[in-house]
């Protein structure tokens, strides 16, 4: 059966993404919120091809279902349509808001928005005046960005060079960081752009009621007050997921980053990846700027990718077990549990972090080779440890983060000390936590990513409040609460690693004399 | 397409992640590293975690490391140079010298294969030539110093005596955004680097006093602008670049600088200087590209990143500078141009 | 040059005042050795020629702070001709308002050769007056100051401070160059080694000046010229 995946956004990273797609053989149907969806793009529609569908005129009212078998429940014209996708591409449009009111401006025929901005306007030829006719704002009321100070040092080159204008760009940080930009804005200032940077005052604006603009400043550079009176003020913009995007992301449980952007700030979804196996976020609906065509050949390989089925087993919930209290759909940070007559979990979209498994109540989830006793243990070579030898310990490593570091820690003695890589520490419940000492052993190092960084979002959260209730424990029998520690680790902390087992067996001894 | 191969030139997060990406549509790599352990110089940089995570993206080189090590589609050869590409009938044919390595002597490994990926990465500017000392004052460090120097025992120690620097200071933009060099570029990565190093010394040790000497802060987007006023709370932001460094007689380093007229020229000193050094092009790609086909730099990076046609195709910072997640959306983009081409599409 | 013009030629500046490369890094600041004295700043100049207010540099009192050392020009990452700039706002200004010893001293070299107006048998007088001092000190025995000699190696000129209030930097000088066994001589006429036209914006004066050094190296027979400025 073909795969089929549904595109959100007749943008052109969604048409060239469409493209691709159909050309791995994958059926598109590519959501479009305009009708007709005849606006230009720089890439053509595939409307042609076959497996490919068009919706005019269409949004998201609702998604049930994980990879694999998202099922959609999309409004166009007033009816409702159902469709399935094995995958979902979020490729919608920027939005742009003219930044006037941050300024205390209005928008005028001489006060314009960057993109409303433009040469033309100013015919009749402008009227000579003594410092600059156009000025631009950039970056004063919040942090700008390489796209706006592009779009800004064009645009004042262009007045320079075609019209003989002189203009002024009155900024706070120059965004320079994009390929070419440092270029332009030397030839911007070699034409006669004059710049103006202000770290920290910023230039009183002023319209009259004639529609005259009054700019007053104190030059950082010169320190004396400058007055300009332009006849233009081009106010900058800030750029923004479109509404579509927003939309889009509340649907369909995607995180998103302080500016609303879809993906989330997580570097673990770089670099079109979402919280979601089979959710792909592409363009400019997660990142500003960024070029179609680049993401397009991300989104496919990332689409590509979630139809593949993943190696290793998924978790499975026992029927006969489970009471339905939808524990495991509510923590299951991937929303790979599904309800059907009961909860299932999709495979396509399980990540195998187990934290289903470590907090259903009734120990009905099982991922095979995640229960306790089929964890593979590099077990300690040294013989259990006597009454003044190293004490055994487990170190339970998130497989992302300090699994890795542990194979990197140089210095590390291991002198009993089991190491245990588990997919993500949420995964691991009290008992597991507490059967070290079963055997005997004195002490459990608990290794998580930092906050923030966890693939698995929660999972560090869970692992600490599991670590919580197993020193609880340790404290209630009198054992020490002490010997079961939580640490943050990131991939690249080898050193880091020895250096918290070191620490650990320095308490663990401590321990023995008390 | 199984039996399609790709050489990879460079063993850094791009090669890796371009290696990585096609490995896993089952196209066969051979990957060169000339450097004896691959990693590229994303290995050498520090988390910057402060509690939590402040998305510096560290970690994703040593994930990508231990990802490609364990892919079976993927050779890796360290301490390797490609010595002779020669391209004929669609294929490039390769001959590939490895120095000898602990466990093996020197040797040649010939093979074949339809694309080539150049991803050599960038050459860290070497700020000797600057007057502040590098190389001659041991408390003058380079971004990539302190980023080795943050993940040593102990914390951040002056290099000079071992001590635990009181008063810190990070120069931005030595060696980028300097038309006088023929850098007419802005490295990009620097100032996130600075800010989220900086914080995470003030995290270890509240009572450093550190002060920032840039021109434009340069980053953007997502949670900076939180980020931003954070670091603003705890760093001194000035406004002007100092031209140069003095050593004085106690060892400590002596800095001025006029961050505006009115306010005359500032002498302080402080007992580290960090100088944000800027990315540069390799000296060898203007021969690989030579080699294959591609067209030659211009301003040093190779702009264009594929050759006409043909399978070669460049990565990553080779091409100008990019940072770790704009590398990685590179590398993958890439695949995609290679299994495109291999199939005929382009 | 009369006393009421500039000495730019037609008045036009010397510079392309039109534009600002400058990207406000400061490292010209941090450089100068005179940031901050009135006010000094290298990039207030920058930014105030772009701005077209030439009229109130050549007014200004600060852009005659400038010792013309260069070091901004030097570091200047944006290759803006900082000192270029400086010389061509002070050549717009009218001769007789350029700072005083300047413009006297260099009236008085243009007539006399030197900024001193020290008439030559005075000027020889000290010569050999130092020279006589150097003979005093051991090892210096055989002193002699060598003026207008034919064929040496080296010309040096001469600083009006050295033979005014500063000789013993001119005792310094000659006594490396005979524990040296250098080869040099100086001049008995048009011996001055300032650059006040240069300073000033002058070129005129400065191509008289240097075109008088010039000439001695030619009627001498000198190759190598030592201006100890």
């Amino acid at each position: 059966m073909t795969a089929r995946a549904c595109i959100f956004g007749d943008t052109d990273c969604g048409r060239q993404t469409a493209r691709h797609l159909l050309d791995a053989g994958v059926d598109v149907l590519l959501v479009s919120r305009r009708n007709p969806a005849a606006a230009a793009q720089p890439a053509a529609l595939p409307a042609d091809r076959a497996g490919f569908e068009l919706l005019p005129g269409g949004r998201l009212g609702a998604c049930r279902g994980a990879a694999g078998a998202f099922t959609l429940s999309l409004e166009s014209g007033g009816r409702t349509v159902i469709r399935t996708a094995d995958a979902v591409v979020v490729a919608e449009s920027e939005e742009r808001l003219a930044l006037h009111p941050a300024y205390g401006l209005h928008p005028s025929p001489r006060v314009v928005s960057l993109s409303a901005f433009s040469p033309a306007m100013l015919s009749p030829a402008a009227e000579p005046a003594e410092g600059p006719q156009v000025v631009f704002l950039n970056g004063l009321a919040g942090e700008s960005h390489p796209c706006i100070a592009a779009e800004t040092l064009h645009a004042a080159l262009r007045l320079r060079n075609e019209h003989g204008i002189k203009a002024a760009i009155l900024t706070g940080n120059l965004k320079v960081a994009a390929d070419g930009l440092e270029a332009l804005s030397r030839e911007a200032r070699a034409a006669g752009v004059l710049i103006f940077k202000f770290a920290a005052a910023r230039p009183e604006i002023r319209t009259e009621a004639d529609g005259k603009i009054g700019l007053n400043f104190i030059d950082e550079v010169t320190g004396d007050s400058c007055r300009m009176t332009p006849q233009w003020l081009v106010v900058d913009e800030q750029i923004v997921p479109s509404a579509a995007a927003r939309d889009l992301a509340r649907l369909l449980s995607i995180e998103t980053d302080a500016g609303g952007f879809v993906q989330g700030d997580n570097v673990h979804r770089l670099p079109v990846a979402t919280n979601r196996r089979g959710i792909v976020a592409a363009g400019a609906s997660r990142s500003i700027g960024a070029d179609p065509a680049a993401e397009a050949a991300n989104a496919v390989l990332e689409v590509l990718s979630a139809l593949d089925p993943a190696p290793g087993d998924r978790a499975a919930i026992d029927p006969g077990r489970c009471i339905r209290c939808l524990t495991c759909l509510r923590v299951c940070p991937h929303y790979a549990v599904v309800l059907e007559t009961r909860p299932v979990v999709a495979p396509a979209a399980c990540e195998r972090c187990g934290i289903c498994a470590a907090e259903c109540p009734r120990g009905a989830i099982r991922i095979p080779g995640l229960a306790a006793e089929e964890l593979p243990a590099e077990r300690a070579s040294a013989p259990a440890s006597g009454k003044n030898g190293a004490p055994r310990l487990t170190a339970f490593c998130c497989s992302r983060s300090a699994g890795i570091a542990a194979r990197a820690a140089g210095a590390l003695d291991r002198a009993g000390l089991s190491i245990v890589e588990v997919p993500c520490a949420g995964s691991l419940s009290a008992e597991m936590l507490l059967a070290p000492f079963a055997r005997g052993e004195e002490g459990v190092l608990v290794m998580t990513c930092h906050a923030d960084n966890c693939h698995s979002r929660e999972g560090r959260g869970f692992a600490a409040r599991r670590t919580e209730q197993a020193a609880g424990f340790l404290r209630q029998c009198g054992a020490g609460a002490e010997r079961v520690k939580l640490v943050a680790l990131a991939a690249n902390m080898g050193r880091e690693f020895a250096e918290s087992v070191a620490e650990f067996r320095r308490t663990l001894l401590t321990l023995r004399g008390t | 397409m199984t039996d399609q191969r790709v050489l990879i030139i460079g063993g850094g997060i791009g090669g890796l992640t371009t290696a990585l990406a096609l490995a896993r549509r089952r196209i066969q790599v051979d990957l060169v590293e000339q450097a004896a352990a691959v990693g590229g110089h994303a290995v050498r940089l520090s988390c910057k975690a402060t509690g939590s995570c402040v998305k510096c993206g560290a970690c994703l080189a040593d994930q990508t490391v231990a990802a490609a090590a364990a892919h079976p589609g993927i050779r890796l050869f360290t301490a390797c140079r490609a010595a002779e590409i020669r391209y004929a009938s669609g294929r490039y044919h390769y001959l590939l010298a490895q120095a000898p390595q602990h466990d093996r002597p020197a040797r040649t490994i010939p093979g074949e294969a339809g694309a080539v990926v150049l991803a050599s990465g960038f050459q860290p500017f070497d700020p000797s030539g600057k007057p502040y000392g590098y190389g001659r004052y041991p408390d003058v460090v380079t971004n990539l110093d302190l980023e080795g120097m943050l993940r040593e025992a102990g914390g951040v120690r002056r290099p000079s005596n071992g001590a635990a620097p009181e008063r810190a200071a990070f120069i931005q933009c030595v060696g980028s955004r300097d038309a006088s060099l023929g850098h007419l570029w802005c490295s990009g990565f620097c100032c996130a680097a600075a800010l989220r190093a900086a914080r995470l010394l003030k995290h270890r040790r509240p009572e450093l006093a550190i002060t920032l000497f840039y021109i434009d802060i340069q980053t953007f987007g997502r949670d900076f602008e939180s980020v931003y006023a954070q670091a603003r709370a705890e760093i001194r932001f000035v406004r002007a670049i100092p031209a140069d460094a003095f050593q004085t007689e106690e060892g400590r380093l002596r800095l001025s600088w006029v961050e505006t007229s009115a306010q005359g020229s500032v002498e302080e000193e402080f007992d580290l200087v960090v100088l944000s050094a800027g990315m540069t092009p390799r000296p060898e790609i203007a021969a690989l590209a030579g080699s294959l086909g591609l067209s030659p730099p211009t301003a040093g990076f190779l702009t264009a990143n594929r050759s006409p046609g043909e399978g070669a195709f460049v990565v990553g910072t080779a091409r100008g500078p990019m940072g770790i997640a704009d590398t990685i959306a590179d590398a993958r983009r890439t695949a995609w141009d290679i299994i495109r081409f291999f199939e005929g599409r382009g | 040059m009369t006393q009421n013009t500039t000495a730019a030629s037609a008045g036009a500046p010397a510079w392309e005042c039109d534009q600002d490369l400058c990207m406000t890094c400061g490292i010209c600041a941090s450089a100068c050795p005179v940031a901050g004295i009135d006010a000094y700043d290298p990039r207030r100049l920058v930014r105030m020629a772009a701005l077209g207010r030439t009229r109130e540099l050549v007014e200004a009192r600060w852009p005659w702070i400038c010792t013309m050392c260069g070091k901004c020009e030097q570091l200047c990452p944006m290759g803006v001709r900082i000192a270029d700039m400086v010389r061509g706002i002070r050549s717009l200004r009218e001769r007789d308002r350029v700072p005083g010893i300047l413009h006297k001293g260099l009236a008085a070299a243009l007539e006399t050769g030197n900024n001193l107006r020290l008439p030559k048998e005075d000027y020889l007088f000290i010569l050999e007056d130092v020279a006589g001092e150097i003979r005093e000190e051991p090892g210096f025995e055989g002193f002699q100051v060598q003026i207008d000699r034919k064929g040496a190696r080296i010309l040096t000129t001469i600083h009006n401070k050295l033979v005014n209030t500063h000789t013993e930097d001119l005792k310094h000088w000659w006594k490396i160059f005979h524990a040296a066994g250098e080869s040099w001589t100086v001049a008995s006429e048009n011996w001055e080694g300032t650059s006040w036209g240069y300073f000033t914006g002058d070129d005129a004066a400065m191509k008289v000046m240097a075109g008088r050094i010039l000439e001695q190296m030619e009627a001498l027979g000198i190759e190598t010229l030592l201006w100890p400025e």
